[in-house]
């Protein structure tokens, strides 16, 4: 770890908290909800980052993973009368086993196995959760989910903006310093640059990908958690197969294998869609914004795949290298 | 008795547009080395193409073939303007790309046609065939009818053309097809614009029975990419055998066991395949092609 | 060698291994050990299976038959991970360092191995994590010492020189502590200076009781510095023993410049060339990935004459055709066929300007029949519309082989090394071209099939036909060649009748090494930069 990487953190990490903050004072009851949303989907994208970016796998089942953390929280709190921070922790271990599952068998094979895996087992979840209606109210979904609490009910949307942000900003902090400051860190550095190189090191290569298949459940499960005790009202359509398209878009838009990427994709995601929604009915008035907002968004991913590959802040990180070297020189 | 034959023939049908999706999806895999998620759209496409000229008028053996090139050429367009350029990217990325192919073709359909469902007419009238007891509509046999015809015509195109020898070469050794003159360019070309065309014939022929929305494509998709991985996702023979076992499986599940979890069936099978052969069933057959 | 008071445990012990690839055998029951301590080189011509053996050993195959024991343990289908954890690290062909770190960073993986990181560790145990990071530190630092790269260490991996990248393996692999260490060609891509310090280092290395396995194509590398040589040919163990004794051993030179007479029938009525030029190349460059493989190569090849291009392993041979039919980029230098440029030009467009390689290892359409891959090599000019002209070409190259005409419709996959080399030939010379290109038509094939395809490229020859061959068995190409070039370091050195080079010793020395020729540059090593107070790290 080089002295400059901290405050290289801090350099991103202190303008992002005192632009939320003023945010959160700020910002208007709009504004305030659609950035808790968006800070519960960095957490949901960050873990698809890591994966993407460390162990090289897809994940189609992210939503369901989110899903889960959604629907246990609220089977734990509505059903079983648990506190919700404790079924909060149950809900993200018991995902974590899932992915433990999915991920021993498929991630042991060289190829895009995860891929498929993923896909069959989001949609076979969001079946589920239409299914059993007893359990998960069905296609309407369910009602009723506590806020949480801390000492006292959060019921403002202003305090679960700042708990949610203060989350996020707290496990973007963990996985950057796990990443870039350990030795576990290094080793998944070097998982990404050669898989045969670590694997000649007498390192068990299959190991690593699959616990950070886990640690990308795991967050996607806590971001549903958060998820189910803001609305209080979940049901299965916010979590189909086009919700994971739609996190692997913001993971790959931001940038792969830094945690900051999450952040950067989801909020230029965010972006981009309140900008089309303001936008768009200017121009034309007769469609509704849902319709072009599909099309804007496979655009977009379209066009920032091709012109940069490695996302948003890859092109940042190049240009930074490049700022840095030329003050060098002189 | 009736029963059973009800369920298998009416699995074969639909196992048949599984398996023309499915082939899309091994040829695209096997030229370009990417799993292309636009497959489902081009199904979605073709039929709404369909749709939107019988409507209009146009007699439905006109349509059809106008819709399918509508589709194959938008197919072309996407090799040549998206694909190509990123040819240098990785395969997650290139992968990713076609994903968002699918969600841009989504969305231009539900800006062009809303979230309307489209039928379109049988391609013969006729009452319902009865074999066996078992009733099934005449839609059915044209099911089956084109998706055997193009199976053949795909077969003849491989195995008995010297066309269908150089795709096959390139797939086995892109380098040394390229010493014999045969562009790799023009084969990936080629073979997105032929998955593209085979997607748009399966969304017409299924679309008499099932109606077309902007959103069928997802599902169809899917479906016929399972049937791709159960056939090992290299071999059409294994894509064609897993597409009539995926229907067939679904058809008897769905029949005897819950309705409600019909769409599940495919996937549970995809989790299976993967845990215990996740070469797929037919791995000496994908053996000859790329793995 | 090492000290043998009891009966000392052979540290790599391979018994009767066997791997086969479809029709071909790659490694057919090679048997060889060496002791602690030692340096065991295994070296033969292109295509002899020395990677595939140096794979098994590795645990990236799992030998059909056989057994392999690596310090014991049987080894033979053990995970490469697992095999690591017995106490054997590796080097690479092709450097696969990671990227994003730096030098030390990348060391400091290696030290991993010893207790790799677990997520909740990193996470937790602070100050442990913390005194840890400064061992292990301390620890990469002594083993770039080692190797040299003491002034490196924060550099970027990527950044380094192509030789800096490889002592930078070597120092990743000691950080695992072991006592085997595998070499995948060391001293290929490396100037003559950086494989002076190589030798140095892995001399002091063995001083340490380390044993080292490896593989080289620069046999002269391999003599200067190991104790135990094994040579393979045909997937087979054809000598075994000290270097001296290996290097004056006929089979071996047979084995590498093939064998003196024999090979083809010495035809008394040639024709004579017309003299005009069919290809010209002009200071050719090219690059593969990092390395510079060819460096200003300039040859012709006159139009109906057979040219020849031979040299060692690893020269920049099969670069060479490559680079002229369109495979590999050009980066400086012209080509032209005719008065037509062809620099530039993709493969695809090059064979239709009448260029046709047959290329290394054959490179057939194993899936196809034979009849099938024939009708392929007309793609270029047909597009498929003349069938009959095709077969008819077909029946020619029939006529040429005999044996493809029984095999017509065989998967061409199933075909031995020799008939799919045939079918390669025969493929070429479908598509009509003014010049044909072989490259290695020999390699992995046994005799008696090598002279009945320098029979047929006699005949071609005859017929008119411009012929460029590439080979490392230079001696059959003595046989039918005008001319000959040496090919050496992507370099090509001399040039001249087969007379005159057939009894020059300079050939025989540019394959095995032995008297350094003394014009040379640069061929006193620079001395080794080690440092004194390194503790041996390898128990």
């Amino acid at each position: 770890m080089r002295p400059s990487t901290a405050s290289r953190e801090l350099l991103i990490l202190v303008p992002v908290a005192l632009a939320l903050a003023a945010l959160g004072v700020l910002g208007n009851t709009y504004m305030i909800s659609m950035l808790v949303i968006a800070g519960i989907h960095v957490i949901v994208t960050a873990g698809l980052t890591l994966l993407l970016g460390f162990a090289g796998q897809i994940s189609l089942a992210q939503a369901a993973f989110y899903a889960l953390g959604a629907y246990g929280s609220m089977i734990g709190t509505v059903h079983l009368g648990l506190n919700p921070w404790l079924a909060l922790v149950l809900t993200a271990l018991g995902s974590g086993i899932v992915a433990y599952a999915i991920g021993v068998p498929t991630l042991r094979l060289h190829g895009h196995y995860l891929a498929l895996a993923t896909l069959g087992f989001g949609i076979i979840v969001n079946i589920v959760l239409v299914q059993e209606t007893n359990i998960t109210g069905g296609p309407t979904g369910a009602v009723g989910i506590p806020r949480l609490t801390l000492g006292v009910e959060l019921t403002s949307d202003r305090q679960y903006f700042a708990l949610v942000w203060f989350v996020t900003l707290a496990l973007l902090l963990v996985c950057r310093v796990l990443v870039t400051g350990s030795s576990y860190g290094r080793v998944l550095r070097a998982l990404q640059a050669s898989e045969v190189a670590t694997e000649s090191i007498g390192i068990d290569v299959a190991r690593y990908k699959v616990q950070v298949f886990v640690l990308c459940a795991v967050l996607a499960s806590l971001g549903g958690s958060l998820y189910a005790h803001y609305l209080t009202v979940i049901s299965p359509s916010e979590f189909g197969f086009d919700v994971s398209m739609e996190f692997l878009v913001m993971a790959v838009i931001g940038g792969l294998g830094s945690v900051w990427g999450a952040l950067a994709g989801v909020l230029a995601v965010t972006a981009f869609l309140e900008i089309l929604r303001t936008v768009a009915p200017m121009i034309a008035p007769n469609i509704p914004t849902s319709e072009y907002e599909v099309v804007a968004f496979g655009g977009l991913l379209v066009l920032t795949l091709l012109f940069f590959p490695d996302g948003f802040m890859g092109r940042w990180r190049r240009f930074a290298g490049a700022l840095r070297l030329g003050a060098m020189g002189r | 008795m009736s029963e059973v034959v009800q369920f298998l023939l009416s699995g074969i049908a639909a196992g048949g547009i599984y398996a023309l999706i499915a082939v899309g999806f091994v040829t695209v895999y096997n030229v370009l080395g990417i799993i292309n998620f636009a497959q489902g759209e081009f199904a979605m496409f073709g039929a709404l193409v369909a749709a939107s000229l019988v409507a209009r008028g146009v007699p439905l053996v006109a349509a059809i073939p106008l819709a399918i090139a509508v589709t194959a050429a938008t197919g072309a367009l996407t090799e040549r303007a998206i694909l190509r350029p990123a040819a240098g990217s990785s395969d997650v990325v290139r992968i990713i790309i076609t994903i968002g192919v699918s969600i841009g073709l989504r969305g231009l359909a539900l800006t062009v046609w809303s979230s309307k469902s489209y039928a379109l007419p049988q391609f013969s009238g006729g009452e319902p065939v009865r074999i066996l007891g078992a009733a099934l509509a005449l839609q059915n046999f044209w099911v089956l009818g084109v998706a055997a015809a193009i199976m053949i015509a795909l077969y003849l195109l491989f195995e008995r053309t010297y066309f269908g020898s150089a795709l096959r070469a390139c797939v086995m050794s892109p380098n040394a097809s390229r010493l014999m003159g045969i562009s790799p360019s023009v084969m990936s070309l080629f073979a997105y614009t032929m998955s593209a065309a085979l997607g748009a014939m399966a969304g017409i022929v299924v679309t008499p029975i099932s109606l077309a929305t902007y959103d069928m494509g997802i599902m169809l998709g899917l479906k016929g990419f399972v049937a791709a991985v159960l056939g090992g996702l290299v071999s059409a023979p294994g894509a064609v055998v897993g597409g009539l076992l995926l229907g067939i499986i679904e058809s008897f599940a769905a029949g005897f066991l819950s309705s409600g979890y019909r769409d599940a069936i495919a996937f549970a099978l995809l989790l299976a395949v993967l845990g215990i052969r996740p070469t797929g069933l037919f791995a000496r057959m994908a053996e000859q092609r790329r793995v | 060698m090492s000290a043998s008071a009891v009966q000392p445990e052979p540290v790599l012990k391979v018994e009767g291994v066997s791997k086969r690839f479809g029709g071909v055998q790659a490694v057919s029951e090679v048997c060889f050990s060496f002791g602690a301590g030692q340096i065991c080189g295994l070296i033969g011509p292109n295509g002899a299976g020395k990677t595939t053996l140096f794979n098994l050993v590795s645990g990236v195959y799992v030998p059909d038959a056989g057994v392999i024991r690596i310090l014991g343990a049987r080894t033979d289908g053990v995970p490469a991970h697992r095999i690591a954890r017995l106490g054997v690290a590796r080097t690479f062909q092709n450097p696969q360092l990671f990227d994003a770190l730096t030098v030390r960073e990348n060391v400091m993986v290696g030290l991993a191995q010893a207790a790799p990181p677990t997520l909740a560790s990193s996470l937790l145990a602070f100050s442990r994590r913390r005194r840890r990071e400064e061992e292990d530190r301390v620890a990469a630092d002594r083993h770039l010492a080692r190797v040299g790269l003491t002034t490196a260490s924060d550099r970027m991996a990527k950044d380094l020189s192509f030789g800096e990248q490889r002592l930078l393996e070597v120092a990743r692999a000691l950080a695992t502590r072991p006592r085997l260490l595998l070499l995948d060609e060391p001293a290929s891509g490396l100037s003559q200076g950086e494989v002076a310090q190589l030798v140095a280092l892995l001399r002091d290395l063995r001083a340490d009781n380390l044993s080292i396995f490896l593989i080289e194509h620069d046999v002269s590398t391999v003599m200067n510095v190991a104790d135990h040589v094994v040579v393979l040919n045909y997937g087979r163990k054809i000598a075994e023993g000290a270097p001296q004794g290996v290097r004056n051993d006929p089979a071996v030179i047979e084995a590498y410049l093939g064998s003196a007479g024999g090979a083809a029938p010495r035809v008394s009525t040639e024709r004579a060339p017309t003299g005009r030029q069919m290809l010209s190349a002009e200071k050719l460059v090219s690059f593969r990935g990092e390395l510079q493989v060819l460096r200003e190569v300039s040859f012709d090849v006159i139009e109906g004459e057979v040219a020849g291009i031979v040299g060692p392993n690893g020269a920049g041979k099969s670069t060479l055709l490559g680079t002229v039919a369109g495979l590999y980029p050009l980066q400086a230098g012209h080509v032209r066929l005719g008065d037509k440029s062809t620099e530039g030009q993709p493969a695809e467009r090059v064979v239709q300007l009448g260029i046709s390689l047959v290329p290394e290892r054959r490179g057939i359409f194993t899936g196809l029949s034979v009849r099938e891959n024939l009708a392929l090599g007309a793609y270029a000019r047909y597009r498929g519309s003349q069938r009959q002209q095709i077969d008819a070409d077909i029946e020619n190259v029939f006529a040429l082989f005999p044996r493809l005409r029984e095999l017509a419709s065989a998967r061409a996959g199933s075909l031995s090394g020799g008939e799919q080399q045939m079918l390669a030939i025969g493929r070429g010379l479908m598509a009509r071209p003014r010049l044909l290109m072989l490259d290695e038509p020999s390699l992995g094939i046994a005799p008696r099939l090598v002279a009945e395809i320098f029979r047929v490229l006699n005949t071609l020859k005859e017929g008119g036909t411009s012929i460029l061959i590439v080979e490392q068995n230079a001696r059959s190409v003595f046989e039918i060649a005008n001319r000959v070039s040496v090919l050496v370091r992507g370099r090509i050195v001399m040039t001249g009748t087969p007379a005159e080079l057939a009894d020059d010793a300079r050939v025989v020395e540019a394959y095995l090494g032995g008297r350094r020729p003394s014009s040379g540059s640069g061929m006193q090593a620079p001395p080794m930069p080690i440092e004194p107070a390194a503790p041996p790290s390898v128990q």
